[in-house]
């Protein structure tokens, strides 16, 4: 009952600040950029509350639980890695772009707009499509993330949950745009930077600080204080999927156009990727202390089975609610991402060339809605969040790779562009449903290598 | 490298950076809200 109540507190407060915030929301652009606005610290923000998610939470007590000491450090690397490696390539991503663009389809259209058949561009279509597949099955594990803790925290059943978790967080995302999205963020972030070291101090000091919880690794599990086989070559496909992942996330090239100058996004990068590190070691942390507590449990549910064991009821009931905050920050991103593509791509040029922008705002704001029913449709008949996300990674990497060769080199034209992504995109969506690690390569390997020959025949020129 | 040290920098790294990170990422919000406020004036 108390949980009902304070979830309900918490969900009509976030929406009241959306629509409140939804005020300010004057065009089109405004709704999805924030009106180019966006300075370093809102940025920032917002770059970490999207990837600052349930995943974070779940993995990173799995990569603790899983592979020992190695495992947060290695996760917290990688992942705050990955954007550093981003922020390179963000000065390059901003001035390249034409005035006015909001999506990465749109500025594939720009830059490689000449492989066309009839007055259909290849790429630009294709492209639409993929990261639309991608960023819904990325918005379904955030829903369905948010579900199961739901569940946990309420003992609904799990329609119920993933039906509730849905329609409350839909509300404020469509009427508030990224605005309320960045607003709201803030909230979730202060939940998540305050609440997670609190539970890990807890947690540490439950086990008897961090000399008890030497002696219990080293009791219960004592193979993960080094580096095992295991452990070894999880850090090589988790940096390579993770990498194309995030070089190749829509989420975060909007951003970068969102930002106000090339600076600013650069900044924003390195500061997300440096202020993720201690999130993702205290989530590791979580689950390593699962392993000192000795509990038998699946590696993806470490984390809530370590609260759930060794918190306190009310800690433990304050923990999942800032989980579910994450989740749900996450799936508002990614709807918002998807409506601005669907506009910018198929409605805006296709179907509403002339009509006035309030038709517009309104048409995304519906575009938004059925996406975000689309996803919680998905994420009731996915078989789990690391399939859905493991899936939508593979997918992610072939049509950016060219795009970021696209940014240095005039020489790579549209069909060599489009042929690469194409042929990235074929080979590791086959490859990947035999061996992830070899599909993983492949949307890497084919992308560069027939980009690489195009540029050598000089087919841009 | 003993365990219990790595332990603790696992747990006073994420805590410490994590609350930081936040009180970072305020005053920074603080600054450049007052930077564009100034900049409207003139």
């Amino acid at each position: 009952m108390l949980t009902l109540i304070v979830l309900t507190v918490l969900v009509v407060f976030w929406t009241i600040l959306g629509i409140v915030s939804a005020r300010w929301v004057k065009s089109l652009s405004d709704y999805f950029l924030a009106g180019q606005r966006m300075g370093v610290a809102l940025l920032t923000i917002t770059i970490l509350a999207a990837w600052e998610s349930h995943y974070t939470v779940l993995a990173g007590g799995e990569s603790g639980y899983r592979y020992g000491l190695v495992g947060p450090i290695w996760y917290a690397v990688a992942v705050g890695g990955a954007l550093i490696v981003l922020a390179l390539f963000a000065g390059r991503i901003k001035q390249e772009a034409p005035p006015g663009t909001i999506s990465f389809p749109q500025f594939l259209r720009y830059r490689f707009g000449n492989a066309r058949v009839g007055d259909v561009n290849l790429f630009e279509q294709f492209t639409t499509w993929e990261i639309l597949i991608i960023t819904t099955l990325s918005a379904a594990s955030s829903t369905l993330g948010g579900a199961y803790v739901l569940q946990a925290l309420t003992g609904m059943d799990f329609d119920k949950s993933l039906l509730v978790s849905g329609i409350f967080y839909l509300v404020y995302s469509v009427y508030g745009g990224l605005y309320a999205v960045a607003l709201v963020d803030v909230m979730q972030l202060a939940m998540i930077g305050i609440l997670l070291p609190v539970v890990a101090l807890y947690v540490s000091s439950s086990l008897g600080g961090v000399e008890g919880m030497a002696s219990g690794l080293m009791k219960n599990a004592p193979e993960l204080l080094g580096l095992t086989p295991a452990a070894v070559n999880w850090t090589y496909t988790f940096f390579l999927s993770l990498l194309g992942g995030t070089l190749a996330s829509s989420l975060l090239w909007q951003l970068i156009y969102a930002s106000r100058d090339p600076k600013h996004a650069q900044i924003s990068l390195v500061l997300s990727g440096i202020l993720f590190m201690p999130v993702a070691l205290t989530c590791g942390f979580i689950g390593l202390a699962g392993r000192a507590a000795g509990l038998n449990v699946t590696p993806s549910s470490a984390s809530p089975q370590v609260v759930a064991n060794l918190l306190p009821p009310i800690l433990g009931l304050v923990y999942l609610l800032g989980f579910v905050a994450a989740a749900w920050s996450t799936f508002a991103a990614n709807v918002n991402g998807t409506a601005a593509i669907v506009m910018a791509n198929v409605i805006s040029p296709y179907f509403m060339k002339d009509a006035p922008e309030s038709r517009k705002l309104l048409a995304s704001r519906i575009v938004a809605l059925i996406f975000g029913v689309l996803t919680i449709i998905i994420a009731k008949y996915a078989p789990g969040i690391l399939w859905l996300l493991m899936f939508s990674y593979a997918l992610r990497t072939p049509p950016v790779i060219p795009a970021l060769i696209g940014l240095y080199t005039k020489r790579l034209g549209s069909w060599g562009a489009f042929t690469a992504a194409l042929l990235g995109f074929i080979a590791s969506a086959t490859i990947y449903l035999y061996n992830s690690l070899y599909g993983t390569i492949a949307a890497w390997v084919v992308p560069i290598v027939v980009s690489l020959v195009f540029v050598a025949v000089g087919e841009g020129r | 490298m003993s365990p219990s040290l790595v332990i603790a920098a696992i747990l006073y790294g994420g805590v410490v950076g994590s609350i930081g990170g936040i009180v970072v990422l305020l005053i920074y919000m603080l600054i450049e809200s007052r930077k564009s406020k100034g900049g409207e004036q003139r």
